[in-house]
């Protein structure tokens, strides 16, 4: 029996609740705004925009002037949104007193009481075109070499290589050249020595394998012999 | 030490944050298309209007189109309340708007510009792109559900064209072209207001008004003239007697009503002030002295249709009864329209199908009448409704088109040879019930089935390789005889230009038509989606595609309707196969294709609409063809499950159906099949929405006298005294491959996996939150999770200051579920992690789990929720959201773990959780469906497929879609573009490299030692 008292009670007071929402004569109320279309939007774009108060409850279509209405709106809070398939707008909050004075404020969801004011009449500004879809990676040469590790690697050898092949040249004039570019650096003491660094990390505390392997090593180390004997 | 702990974590979160996002996994953009398709719908055609040329006045409207209809539209409004207009020629659906959440009281074209009327809102559309014009609401005041009519006034003599639209308080009369408003009055409703029911009509001088209050059982007319508001005649008339106007229909001058034994009353709108009946003598000049099934209205002049069980009459009804009723008798199932003079009478035999003709004639000559004989495939089932149009054609001679709704609610048109322009399949905007079926696989190893002697499954392999072998013959026959039609197919895009691609059910019987490409893939991606509509038609869809590949509808047991007396044959006209209460129409696979030589089963539960009684059919789920009658059941059930395993012991492998009735009787459905070896007993449960009770039952089955016999006993009830909203319970046939989780302190955490569990939302007033100053109270939302084996409640929790709509979904040993937060004014996403405890008892000596809960704020709003399903359960879960907006966004679950903690520690870390962040991350590239926004989502179905990386997705609604969803991105199959010739070519490159370089050396080598 206390079961059922439970469930009239319950009833009852469903009902009251119904009735009390049928009393007070609500009038509804109108939104207005307008939307700004993107430059690039095609000729859709208008027919393709709805604007949604209350999680759809409301709705608002744009006409040929970019403006709309939400009509029979109650009295309450909204959040309005304009939707498109293909761009995104910023949704807004939309306070409508019940004496029918409305305000606009930006969402703020984790902070709902926290008042920014927003122009009203509405005015929705794309955000830009709604990005569905990745990029897809291809393979390009250039992105490979300028990668930082290929970087890393390939100058050093670079250098390795291509540089005593520069400087191991027979020709005597270029050698004269390059003995006096080499005491013209000589003569700086506290310039720090490419070559010697390089000998040491390569030659220095290696051992006798390292030396003898490769004939590239031997011609890096070649002009820091000849700088030490002059 | 402490800054660089926190620096270490900061980094080790944006990684992990880094790596999730990056975990979402996007479509690229050449993907369009090629995994997913979407197929759009706008409902079934409650109002259609036809295109016409602008500026055209009501007597160049019987010259309409002129030209040809290249260019033509349609215009529909639908039970989706969607308004659409749809290419006359192409059928395509050239704009489509979604309207509130409320009828649509009409629709109409006035002056070059599209109306409608709905939820106390009149709008005007320019009629090309579907821009709105203008909108204005009839009346200020709010109402719970507005009724409303509109109709649209055409002076053919001063071209004033003036719109009303009306609800049941208000009248406005307004200029089509500019929206000013030209005059408005207020009806007066009565007293019931928000119940109150409104129906207008066009009469020469103006407009008539009726409104009719039910509970008063009073009705008002009102006739305007064009130039004020003021009425010049109203009128109150009791009639006490009527349920709703939908019983009436109204003309120029007369109202005809349908009272509840089934004759016609009349009221005159110009002078009466009461509803005459109609004499008996006149009555029986008719023809048919009733009773009637419905009224009409036919094309103006008080022309009225009154369709009986066994015919039709059209009759001119004058209210004054001073003429009398010049009536023509037509055979039942007829259906008659005019256009302007020209006379479009339908005729068509039995339930669908059958022959279906179109007679058009007319009094003026410059119409030559003209019968056509029109084509349906029976699983539409009879015509319902007919909207022709005519139009001059470029030589001056007329033409018509028609275009008709069946009663599965597909669109049909047809030109004036007969011959179908298009057929729209809308009966697929209303599908209840999904099930997928694995297509017949080409593999030998599943020809053999278990259990049989070396000799017989020798026979059976032979046999079945013989089969298969015809098969991929007839296969191979039909691609090279069909390659033609097959292209034209894929240009289709799913326009259907005509009923031939699909095969229509009754060409189905010619077995391998239909399913002769269907045949499994490598992955088992491509698979049968088996769906049944909320009109009783089934139909299955090619997964791979959208193509309707059979369609049935499903039939009328005939046997018990012939057993019945003629008065219930009488009635069998008007019955029909719908869905069981609460909406459903469950399917069951009983078999699968895996028992190759003996065919596929599945089995559809809906009802008998005259009766209630709850029907059985069974039809082969790859080819549609039905096995055996549809049967009617004697009494009501309580509850129907399959049973889990087949029984091998018959070698028909069906899982039977265990029907529970509500005199606790249970039966098998197939009555002969053989339980599965070894079943003891059942546990099944009910939920009865109205009593707010679930009830658990257990069948066993039990020796008597050496016969098994199967009894159901009640094993527990549980009251929960609050409306159910949603329940959910976890798949069956989930997997779940890991039992539990390791922590960062390697310790486990063991997942509490009941297979029983079923939540349940429930919805109650909340008494503990202080009611608002402003706004109704509040709400509140309690979820329970209930073992269904024992009715004990193993976890409950109650949101207050929270209301629905409420989505929820289990899996594993999750539950999330989204609602509405009244007080923050914002959706969040909840979710629970069920953990086994540490071996705590409650005091009926189970174990109890540690729950684990987090809310996020969810930042959109959301109508449905899913789950992703893959084969071993390997791969991590994903949320599916159907947001409102139309997109539908996949959540990584990683994302909604109650563990997520609030200050990181390395242990977390480890554990790879995220900090909790109170919203949750919404993101544009995890939208699956692209830009094809999906609204009005009804229900969203996971399949796994053979890639354990892989689910199927279907979402229905007002539209289909399909794709794929890879959680954890696609692991076990290389990319779609994976560069296969920069691998090549590397891989060959290397090989001749090392080859030349080999010779090189050797060569060097050997000059080094000449030299």
């Amino acid at each position: 029996s206390e079961m059922t008292s439970k469930c009239i009670s319950l009833k009852a007071l469903t009902a009251l609740a119904a009735f009390a929402c049928l009393l007070p004569v609500s009038r509804g109320h109108t939104i207005e705004g307008v939307i700004e279309q993107p430059m690039d939007a095609d000729a859709d774009f208008l027919a393709k925009t709805r604007i949604t108060v209350d999680s759809g409850n409301y709705l608002g279509f744009i006409r040929a002037n970019r403006t709309f209405i939400v009509q029979h709106v109650p009295s309450g809070s909204f959040v309005v949104e304009a939707i498109h398939p293909n761009y995104l707008f910023e949704p807004m909050r939309v306070d409508v007193a019940s004496s029918g004075k409305i305000r606009a404020r930006k969402l703020n969801f984790l902070q709902p009481a926290l008042v920014k004011k927003l122009t009203y009449p509405l005015r929705f500004v794309s955000l830009g075109r709604a990005a569905y879809f990745q990029q897809r990676e291809q393979l390009r040469t250039l992105d490979l070499l300028m990668n930082p590790s290929v970087l890393i690697m390939v100058v050093p050898m670079l250098i390795l290589l291509v540089m005593p092949k520069l400087m191991n040249t027979q020709d005597p004039e270029v050698r004269k050249e390059m003995q006096q570019q080499m005491n013209f650096f000589s003569n700086k003491q506290n310039m720090p020595d490419v070559a010697e660094t390089l000998s040491n990390w390569f030659g220095g505390g290696g051992s006798s394998g390292s030396r003898r392997s490769g004939s590239a090593l031997k011609d890096a180390k070649r002009p820091g012999v000849k700088k030490r004997a002059a | 030490m402490g800054i660089n702990k926190n620096k270490f974590s900061f980094c080790m979160l944006i990684f992990l944050l880094f790596l999730q996002m990056y975990s979402v996994l996007a479509l690229y953009e050449d993907e369009i298309g090629k995994h997913d398709w979407t197929r759009p719908f706008v409902g079934r055609v409650q109002h259609l209007e036809f295109d016409l040329p602008a500026g055209t006045t009501t007597k160049q409207r019987s010259q309409q189109l002129q030209g040809g209809s290249s260019s033509r539209r349609l215009f529909v409004a639908t039970d989706h309340n969607v308004l659409a207009a749809i290419g006359l020629k192409s059928s395509r659906i050239i704009w489509r708007h979604f309207l509130e959440d409320a009828p649509v009281n009409g629709i109409k074209l006035c002056d070059g510009a599209l109306f409608s009327m709905s939820n106390g809102l009149l709008r005007s559309w320019s009629t090309s792109r579907g821009i709105l014009n203008y909108e204005i609401s009839v009346q200020e005041q709010l109402e719970a559900k507005f009724a409303g009519s509109l109709a649209c006034h055409e002076d053919p003599d001063d071209d004033r064209s003036l719109v009303f639209a009306s609800t049941a308080r208000r009248l406005v009369a307004v200029a089509p072209l500019t929206g000013a408003l030209e005059w408005a009055a207020n009806l007066d409703a009565g007293s019931g207001e928000n119940h109150s029911e409104v129906t207008s009509f066009p009469n020469p001088d103006g407009l008539t008004v009726v409104t009719f209050d039910p509970t008063a059982g009073k009705m008002r007319l009102h006739r305007f003239g064009t130039e004020s508001g003021v009425a010049k005649r109203t009128a109150t008339v009791k009639a006490e007697w009527l349920t709703s106007l939908q019983r009436c229909a109204i003309s120029v001058s007369t109202l005809a009503c349908l009272d509840p034994a089934g004759s016609i009353r009349l009221l005159s709108l110009s002078s009466g002030s009461d509803f005459k009946p109609l004499p008996p003598s006149l009555a029986e000049q008719l023809g048919h002295a009733g009773p009637w099934q419905s009224v009409e209205e036919i094309g103006g002049q008080d022309l009225f249709q009154l369709t009986s069980n066994s015919g039709a009459v059209v009759a001119m009804l004058d209210a004054s009864l001073a003429t009398g009723p010049t009536g023509e008798s037509l055979p039942a199932g007829s259906l008659l329209r005019y256009r302007g003079q020209v006379r479009f009478l339908l005729r068509q035999q039995g339930d669908g199908g059958g022959g279906v003709t179109l007679e058009a004639s007319s009094s003026s000559s410059l119409v030559a009448s003209n019968k056509i004989s029109l084509s349906f495939a029976s699983h539409h089932g009879r015509v319902s409704q007919l909207y022709p149009v005519t139009f001059v054609r470029k030589g001056g001679s007329y033409g018509y088109r028609v275009v008709m709704a069946t009663r599965d609610a597909d669109l049909h048109a047809f030109d004036d040879t007969g011959e179908r322009q298009w057929m729209r399949e809308e009966s697929l905007a209303g599908i209840v019930s999904v099930e997928a079926v694995d297509l017949p696989s080409a593999d030998e190893d599943e020809l053999v089935t278990p259990g049989g002697s070396v000799f017989s499954s020798f026979a059976q392999r032979l046999s079945g390789q013989v089969h298969h072998f015809i098969h991929v013959l007839q296969h191979l026959m039909l691609c090279w005889g069909a390659r033609p039609a097959s292209q034209a197919d894929s240009l289709g895009e799913f326009g259907y230009p005509d009923e031939a691609p699909a095969p229509p059910a009754s060409a189905a019987s010619s077995s391998g038509s239909g399913a002769g490409s269907l045949i499994r893939d490598e992955f088992n991606l491509h698979k049968l989606l088996v769906v049944a509509t909320k009109d009783g038609k089934l139909a299955a869809l090619d997964s791979a595609t959208g193509r309707s590949v059979w369609r049935l509808m499903i039939p009328m047991p005939a046997a018990a309707a012939a057993a019945e007396g003629t008065a219930a044959k009488s009635a069998r006209t008007e019955a029909r196969i719908e869905p069981l209460a609460g909406g459903q129409m469950p399917l069951y696979i009983q078999r699968t294709t895996a028992h190759f030589p003996l065919e596929p089963m599945a089995t559809v539960l809906c009802r008998d609409s005259s009766t209630g009684r709850p029907v059985l059919f069974s039809f082969n789920p790859i080819t549609g063809i039905g096995i055996g009658l549809a049967q009617r059941l004697q009494s009501r059930l309580l509850q129907a499950l399959l049973v889990p395993q087949p029984s091998h012991d018959d070698g028909q492998y069906i899982r039977p159906l265990m029907l529970l009735s509500d005199t606790l009787q249970v039966t098998l459905y197939p009555a002969k099949t053989a339980l599965p070896h070894g079943f003891k007993s059942l546990n099944l449960y009910t939920i009865d929405r109205d009593n707010r009770l679930l009830q658990g039952y257990r069948l066993r089955l039990t020796e008597q006298q050496q016969q098994q016999q199967m009894s159901a006993i009640s094993t527990w009830r549980l009251a929960l005294h609050e409306p159910i909203l949603v329940t959910a319970a976890r798949r069956p046939t989930e997997q779940v491959h890991s039992v539990g989780r390791v922590l960062g302190n390697r310790h486990v955490l063991y997942k509490y996996l009941n297979p029983n569990l079923l939540a349940v939302a429930t919805l109650a007033k909340d008494m503990v939150t202080p009611a608002p100053q402003i706004g109704d109270a509040f709400t509140q939302i309690t979820i329970w999770l209930i073992d269904t084996v024992s009715g004990r409640v193993v976890a409950s929790a109650t949101h207050h200051h929270s209301s629905g709509p409420v989505s929820l979904v289990h899996s594993e040993h999750w539950l999330v579920y989204s609602l509405w937060n009244q007080k923050q004014r914002r959706f969040q996403l909840s979710v629970w992690e069920l953990f086994a405890g540490n071996g705590l008892r409650d005091c009926m000596n189970a174990t109890q789990p540690i729950v684990g809960k987090q809310s996020y704020i969810l930042p959109a709003p959301v109508q449905h929720l899913a789950v992703s399903q893959t084969e071993r359960g390997i791969t991590a879960k994903s949320v599916l959201l159907a947001l409102r907006s139309g997109g539908i966004m996949e959540l990584n679950k990683a994302f909604l773990d109650p563990r997520r903690p609030f200050d990181m520690t390395p242990e977390f870390q480890e554990e790879g959780l995220m900090p909790y962040h109170p919203e949750v991350p919404m993101s544009t590239q995890a939208i699956v469906n692209y830009n094809q926004s999906l609204h009005r989502v009804e229900g969203m179905v996971t399949v796994p497929t053979g890639l354990e990386s892989t689910s199927l997705l279907f979402v229905h609604g007002t539209d289909l879609f399909c794709t794929r969803v890879q959680p954890s991105k696609m692991f076990d199959v290389l990319k779609a573009d994976f560069d296969y010739a920069f691998i090549a070519a590397v891989t060959i490159g290397m090989i001749i490299g090392s080859f030349v370089t080999q010779r090189l050396a050797a060569r060097k080598a050997l000059f080094r030692l000449w030299s």
